[in-house]
């Protein structure tokens, strides 16, 4: 048995293989902390949230979090604040001890207990950033502690590397491809994370603090709404082969998204030409994650993309087949290979 | 005109502007929201009216971008040693005694930023982990399954050969 885990600033994703199967399980990563006392623990447990008591506080996680949070906060109730235990990608060191042992919890829901002992957990870890002096080493040995003391031997693995494992990128033309041979991108809410691999070795990988979670904050700014607002906009009415730009939230949120792909593809440029490798076939891109889930990302992706003078010929560009699984996909493929390796 | 400090320790969030402002940290909000933004917001003036934020007089408290802050580099100095320490707030015997032990480089800015080689920044690293990990509180649960399950037909094995053929030389 293997067990992968994409721990995103926004969802936990985990994954299983049974049979011809895979088996993801998804949390909302965020909580909302209120003490304990006898009417808060009776409202929630007759509402049904799902939640854990950590030293006298109550802790609703997950989807459950949103909607408690949301309802409280309606009836004025101040300390009812939506929490995140990561933020841009890597673990928030600005919340409190509690948001460790939340996130525990919500790692537990999503890939539950090991079925054997020691079993093998690959898990996402962020690619550190060019725009920003934070860095994951604390975000890497705090998750890689929570998995041993769930009991579980953990591994962490670029996260978008991952994303090479899951989609097989090729590199070449006809009977000459090489495998695992590509770009990747992944562009989460936290982040986005930049990989180029050749026969599945990394050659380039970085990431940029800055992706969804930011767009919609400055298109909250720019448009006086509410960054939820924005969000909910985002995911249900934005679609770049349509753009209403008489929608202030539409046309920021377009030419917010034009800024992040510029941005990306010319700090890709830039670490290519520093590596100082040339490649005589073209490469192919891979993007995935949330943040590209919205209608006509690939054509917006494209568009900027024939715009760029990039120093490198370009094969085409396609989605991962599952925007939000192919991380905890990459990495239970990982998994499954170091468990293979230790079995023979 | 709207500059506030956060007087506490903990974060605080002002929730209608959606801003998480750190223990200590000083905020310049004219720069991220337009005035009447700021006016508007209720829970802005609820934690001014608690004294949790306080406007600050921007002569007095100029913010600095850290970019800007020249940064000098100081061997094993005990006066920074101490800062290291008391920034960390952790276990400081064990802590003292990896200080002690190393040849780390120690570089201070003018905002008392305090930076470590990366084998010592590994070290507290982990120390912290585990300090922290073993004063977390056991949690009590009242479910067995949460989050969206969904499951999906997908064949690892070939992806699986591709990866162990790569690695042996294929």
């Amino acid at each position: 048995m293997a067990t992968g885990l994409d721990a995103g600033t926004m969802f936990l994703v985990g994954s299983r293989q049974s049979d011809e199967n895979v088996q993801y399980i998804s949390q909302r990563n965020c909580f909302m902390t209120i003490d304990d006392g006898e009417d808060a623990e009776d409202m929630l447990t007759s509402a049904g949230a799902k939640m854990v008591k950590i030293d006298n506080k109550l802790n609703v996680l997950g989807e459950d979090a949103i909607i408690f949070s949301n309802l409280l906060s309606s009836f004025g109730a101040e300390k009812a604040t939506l929490k995140r235990p990561m933020r841009d990608g890597v673990l928030n060191s600005q919340e409190e001890k509690n948001s460790i042992s939340v996130l525990s919890s919500l790692i537990e829901a999503a890939i539950g207990k090991p079925r054997t002992e020691g079993e093998v957990c690959v898990f996402s870890e962020p690619g550190n950033p060019i725009n920003s002096e934070k860095n994951n080493i604390f975000h890497s040995a705090m998750l890689s502690q929570i998995l041993t003391k769930l009991g579980y031997s953990p591994m962490s693995l670029n996260e978008a590397l991952a994303i090479i494992y899951a989609e097989n990128p090729k590199m070449g033309i006809g009977g000459s491809e090489m495998p695992m041979s590509g770009i990747s991108m992944s562009l989460g809410a936290g982040q986005v994370n930049v990989c180029m691999a050749v026969r599945g070795y990394p050659v380039i990988s970085f990431s940029i603090v800055g992706s969804g979670d930011y767009i919609d904050k400055q298109v909250s700014i720019l448009s006086g709404q509410q960054v939820s607002n924005v969000t909910k906009i985002k995911e249900t009415k934005l679609d770049f082969d349509n753009i209403d730009y008489g929608n202030m939230v539409i046309a920021g949120l377009d030419i917010h998204y034009s800024d992040l792909l510029e941005n990306i593809l010319k700090n890709f440029s830039k670490e290519f030409s520093k590596s100082g490798n040339t490649y005589e076939f073209p490469i192919e891109i891979v993007v995935s994650g949330g943040t590209a889930k919205p209608n006509g990302f690939e054509n917006k992706f494209k568009e900027i993309l024939n715009k760029m003078d990039l120093p490198f010929e370009v094969k085409g560009v396609r989605m991962s087949s599952d925007l939000m699984n192919s991380v905890s996909k990459g990495c239970l493929i990982k998994a499954l290979q170091i468990e293979k390796k230790k079995q023979s | 005109m709207y500059t506030v400090k956060n007087v506490g320790t903990f974060p605080i969030i002002i929730r209608d502007l959606n801003l998480h402002i750190s223990g200590g940290k000083i905020v310049d909000l004219d720069s991220l929201f337009k005035q009447d933004t700021i006016r508007r917001s209720v829970d802005l003036q609820k934690l001014l009216d608690k004294g949790k934020l306080f406007l600050v007089e921007k002569k007095l408290e100029k913010i600095k971008p850290k970019s800007f802050i020249p940064t000098t580099i100081i061997k094993n100095d005990n006066q920074h040693d101490s800062k290291i320490l008391t920034e960390l707030k952790k276990d400081l015997g064990e802590i003292k005694d990896l200080l002690k032990s190393g040849s780390h480089v120690v570089a201070q800015t003018e905002g008392n930023q305090v930076e470590y080689d990366e084998e010592t920044r590994k070290k507290i690293t982990n120390l912290q982990v585990k300090n922290l990990s073993d004063g977390m509180g056991k949690a009590k649960k009242n479910f067995d399954k949460m989050g969206e399950s969904t499951e999906k037909q997908e064949k690892l094995d070939n992806l699986l050969d591709v990866l162990d053929s790569l690695e042996k030389g294929g």
